[in-house]
């Protein structure tokens, strides 16, 4: 049969694995199988079935001489290089009469190939093409979506880290004196790069407490736009919040110039200004019944009920006894509650009961001003404020730590409270 | 050339770098300042390493990448360990295999001793390939690679973890290990049959699961078939699936013109790789081997 005509020979060289040397010969390739035959003595190094080849690669040996590798069973790899003419043209012949041994079956074979190529069979041919680059691209973008996916992981496992950094930088940076440990001076220092809207509510929620929040429906102004929120009444004031929780308005609870009751569940809240346009919202809510006694305890003179008093008066009784004082308790209580959540802001751990009770001493005061709105005790209050067992210094860094906001805001209205004095002497 | 300069400079530096590790070693110097001395050190190999890379001198460079590696590690300063390590990996890869293996192998031992075991098996994968072309170990390859895919999974990151196993299954196929090959196929085409994406890339893996069944046991085959059929209805449609009914029916009767025609008709349309060369000339084989005996292919 054909198989012992040798098809082509090229002059190359083999690399002997053991000796870790390249020996020149010959390259000969029969029909059904590769021979190499050492130029100096003949020896048949390497004879091999072309059945038995897995692969046939290009490769380049020590990165720069182009050589043909191939892979024959059991996983013996022989190396040809300096191939004459061209790598390329060997590689291309070992691999035709590979793959003919698969796909020609001597006879037919030439009747077989000579039979032209239909268009249709040329269009399935490009079809096929590009359905396999497809399901390479979507294998590609797969992979793709889940290098993005893991980034963003890392990104996360980034920011905890630095978080943990700022964390330990921060409590390298509280002084050396500080008693408490670092955690309780890196309170306020901490809450300070939280952007603007945010800075507000943490200081809402951590100094001055929630008295209530409830969700409503916000208009401003003109009712055509409305949109849904949260209102949010707090000891110092009244916050409106959008529906992504950052803040719409706040109003401090002085600026308040009325509020006027529509119904029992819509309210507006107004702002007056001079040579400017008020700033009025209008909000309804379905639990504005509830909010409707504490605002009328928190802002008595301006709270306006413009109708159906009746219905106001039929939503009250739907509470207990007596109105005001014991809705303050309700009020002050949750207050309590809101207290000790306030470290969620920052670090989790307890802290020392001393500040605790300081605290709760800040909330009592607050009770007051809430109770009588009397300038003059909220500048006690100030006076007081915190207790100081241990010198001057530590009073002041005490209070920066504790209610620095609540001392600046104190410090804010003493112009106003002046004012107000006034008024009552006059 | 400018190149020898590097070279001369490199070799001081590391000269110098050596002089001032022993310098920390000695008591005194231990106590004042020791580590400095060592990080200065540090510098000195890594830039050292880098001026060898520009001489192309690998070896000496994953040398002193290498050197750099320990220092950091002598410094606790795990991550810059790692990161030197695999420096030092990528430069003896063009020089010394085995070394750059060990490298990368201390560079994963770190890594994943920091739980970072997505790079882990991406350093795997890169011993992995030098089994694979330099040293053409395949077995240790396979484990490799197996490894590698345990970590991705381990992270959630499934498409890269079936990269892998692909990997495997196409070298256990070639090993002749086909019940592993089949599993993995298998389980990587009900994987990916779901996924809007990767369904399309379903049929393949079937396909090859189905081969390779196709070469132990002709009955299997046939079998294995109808339950990828039921499994995956698309793949009734596609080409392969066809392939496949005619190479059983071919071999069934022990033709194997029939089914060297079906073979080709597949191949004029989309060319076969070296692969499914293989394992197709394996089939072929066996038809054959009981037709005109094994004389003819031997």
């Amino acid at each position: 049969m054909s198989r012992d005509i040798c098809v082509h020979t090229w002059p190359c060289s083999y690399y002997l694995e053991l000796e870790k040397r390249w020996v020149p010969g010959k390259l000969s390739l029969t029909s059904l199988s590769l021979k190499f035959t050492t130029d100096k003595t003949g020896e048949i190094l390497v004879n091999f079935p072309l059945s038995s080849i897995i692969e046939i690669k290009k490769e380049a040996s020590h990165f720069i001489f182009s050589s043909v590798t191939i892979l024959e069973k059991d996983h013996i790899k022989h190396w040809f290089s300096s191939l004459q003419p061209n790598r390329n043209v060997v590689f291309n012949i070992i691999e035709h009469f590979w793959r003919e041994l698969l796909l020609s079956q001597p006879g037919t074979a030439l009747e077989e190939s000579s039979s032209p190529m239909t268009r249709g069979k040329e269009l399935t041919e490009l079809m096929a093409c590009s359905q396999k680059r497809l399901e390479d691209t979507a294998r590609v973008l797969h992979h793709q979506g889940e290098q993005l996916d893991s980034i963003a992981r890392g990104l996360d496992k980034m920011e905890s880290d630095l978080d943990m950094a700022d964390r330990l930088l921060t409590e390298l940076e509280s002084p050396s004196w500080w008693p408490f440990g670092s955690k309780l001076w890196k309170m306020p220092s901490e809450a300070k790069p939280r952007g603007g809207a945010s800075v507000a509510t943490s200081k809402a929620l951590g100094k001055e407490g929630i008295v209530v929040s409830i969700p409503a429906v916000i208009s401003q102004r003109t009712e055509s736009h409305v949109k849904p929120g949260r209102l949010t009444v707090l000891v110092s004031g009244l916050e409106i919040h959008d529906s992504d929780s950052s803040l719409m308005h706040r109003f401090e609870r002085e600026d308040v110039d009325d509020i006027k009751v529509h119904t029992p569940y819509e309210i507006s809240i107004r702002q007056r200004f001079i040579g400017k346009p008020d700033i009025a919202y209008r909000l309804i809510s379905a639990k504005m019944p509830e909010v409707i006694p504490i605002l009328e305890v928190q802002f008595s003179k301006k709270m306006e009920s413009l109708e159906d008093t009746l219905t106001l008066g039929r939503a009250r009784t739907s509470f207990p006894a007596e109105k005001g004082y014991s809705v303050w308790h309700a009020a002050s209580g949750l207050m309590d509650r809101t207290v000790p959540r306030e470290p969620s802001s920052g670090s989790q751990e307890s802290r020392p009961l001393q500040l605790q009770t300081s605290e709760t001493f800040i909330s009592e005061g607050d009770a007051q001003e809430l109770r009588q709105l009397h300038p003059v005790f909220q500048v006690t209050q100030l006076m007081e404020f915190p207790p100081a067992p241990r010198g001057c210094r530590k009073v002041v860094s005490e209070a920066a730590s504790l209610g620095q906001g609540l001392f600046f805001r104190l410090l804010t209205k003493i112009p106003m409270m002046m004012l107000c004095l006034q008024k009552d002497v006059g | 050339m400018d190149n020898a300069g590097k070279e001369r400079e490199a070799v001081q530096l590391m000269a110098e770098a050596e002089k001032r590790v022993k310098a920390s070693h000695s008591f005194l110097r231990g106590l004042f300042g020791g580590n400095t001395r060592i990080e200065e050190a540090c510098e000195m190999y890594t830039r050292a390493a880098n001026m060898f890379k520009m001489a192309k001198n690998w070896s000496a460079a994953g040398n002193a990448f290498c050197q750099a590696a320990k220092l950091h590690m002598q410094l606790q300063s795990k991550h810059d360990s790692a990161t030197s390590f695999v420096d030092a990996g990528n430069a003896y890869k063009k020089a010394d295999p085995q070394e750059a293996i060990n490298c990368l192998n201390a560079a994963i031992d770190i890594y994943t001793d920091m739980g970072r075991f997505t790079i882990a098996a991406k350093h795997h994968i890169t011993i992995a390939e030098i089994y694979e072309t330099e040293l053409v170990d395949i077995e240790k390859a396979i484990a490799h690679y197996e490894q590698s895919a345990d970590y991705y999974k381990g992270e959630e990151s499934n498409s890269s973890a079936n990269k892998c196993l692909l990997k495997v299954a196409a070298y256990a196929a070639q090993l002749e290990q086909y019940q592993k090959a089949i599993e993995i196929y298998e389980q990587v085409g009900a994987n990916t049959m779901d996924n809007p994406l990767l369904k399309y890339s379903a049929k393949d893996y079937f396909f090859k699961a189905a081969l390779c069944h196709f070469i132990v046991d002709e009955l299997n085959a046939k079998l294995a078939l109808e339950k990828y059929e039921e499994m995956f209805p698309a793949f009734t449609d596609s080409r392969e699936c066809k392939l496949l009914k005619k190479l059983l029916e071919a071999h069934e009767e022990q033709n194997s013109e029939a089914y060297t025609e079906a073979v080709k008709e597949f191949d004029s349309i989309s060319r076969l790789d070296q692969w499914l060369t293989t394992m197709l000339l394996r089939i072929k084989k066996s038809i054959q081997g009981d037709g005109e005996g094994d004389g003819d292919l031997k």
